[in-house]
């Protein structure tokens, strides 16, 4: 059995299918967290991170897998060099070098520099949440 | 510079200032044209779904790159019909085994007869998505009415003629489909 069906006006009816309005929502969370990704990114190339990220890679690279310099240069020439300056701090520097604890020195300013990083971070960060909310 | 796409006022600029509110109003005047392009495609509505979303995100996050020498919403509908495609072709074999059929229990010519406007309406869409992609695609932008071809080709990346040549294959092809359906067209 056969309709009389108008092909053209159907096509025109079915043409346009129906979508979930939820897709406008998921959309704009999508938006908002690409948002929140794109502002930690760029906190997190801020000089106040990078540089001391880069300063203590050397660091680190040269207590690592330089020992040998990074002894001659923290250990023999400071110490000459604080020599100079003052025999006090020779003295205290001659002593580390003596006892070969000269990693514990590594970690002193290790920890010195983050903490002179977290205050530059903290000191500048309500200045970037400004200026990345106005980008 | 400001567009006006079926009564809706768009400000491209706004767009490309990145305003949610802006791409909001577009999007839902266009959330069901975009995800018909997919659909369209893909035949599987889960599937168009999840890349419609994808879709929507790429609009939002390329708009830049609009150089208003097309419609925006053919702009839109290309992105769309460029990513379905090619998630199609990077999925085939998967997508060949979920494909989605919504076929109506029994499919007979003299069960249709019995049927109502709505569920012939059904039966015709299972029949257009049983065309081959391009036949679909350029029978339903053809459809959406807004379209000139030229647009159209612009959205499927060929010429106008070929675009002809499918509307015309695809409505042959779908009226064989239905040949044991339909009567005389008015």
């Amino acid at each position: 059995m056969k309709r009389d069906v108008n092909l053209e006006k159907i096509l025109d009816y079915i043409a346009i299918e129906e979508a979930p309005v939820e897709l406008i929502y998921k959309w704009k969370a999508e938006v908002g967290l690409q948002k929140e990704k794109q502002r930690f990114y760029v906190l997190l190339l801020r000089p106040s991170i990078v540089i001391p990220l880069v300063l203590a890679g050397f660091w680190y690279y040269f207590a690592l897998f330089k020992g040998e310099l990074f002894k001659y240069y923290l250990v023999d020439r400071l110490h000459s060099l604080l020599q100079e300056i003052s025999p006090m701090f020779a003295s205290s520097t001659s002593s580390i070098a003596s006892s070969n604890y000269y990693i514990i020195g590594a970690g002193i300013f290790s920890v010195l520099l983050a903490a002179i990083s977290l205050f530059w971070f903290y000191q500048g960060k309500k200045f970037n949440y400004a200026v990345v909310r106005n980008r | 510079m400001k567009g006006k796409i079926n009564n809706l006022e768009i400000d491209i600029k706004k767009l490309k200032e990145k305003s949610e509110d802006e791409f909001e109003k577009f999007f839902k005047s266009y959330l069901n044209r975009i995800y018909t392009v997919v659909y369209r495609v893909i035949k599987n509505p889960a599937t168009a779904e999840d890349l419609t979303q994808e879709v929507m995100m790429k609009v939002y996050n390329n708009i830049h790159k609009f150089k208003e020498q097309s419609q925006l919403s053919s702009w839109v509908y290309r992105i769309a019909y460029n990513h379905a495609v090619s998630h199609l072709r990077s999925h085939k074999h998967t997508e060949s085994i979920e494909d989605y059929e919504t076929k109506i229990e029994d499919g007979s010519p003299g069960h249709l007869a019995h049927l109502e406007r709505e569920e012939v309406s059904n039966y015709i869409k299972e029949k257009l998505m049983e065309l081959s992609e391009e036949y679909r695609v350029a029978l339903t932008l053809y459809h959406f009415k807004e379209i000139p071809y030229q647009e159209i080709a612009y959205i499927m990346g060929i010429n106008i003629g070929t675009v002809k040549t499918y509307i015309h294959r695809g409505r042959n092809e779908l009226k064989v489909l239905l040949e044991e359906v339909i009567g005389e067209e008015k």
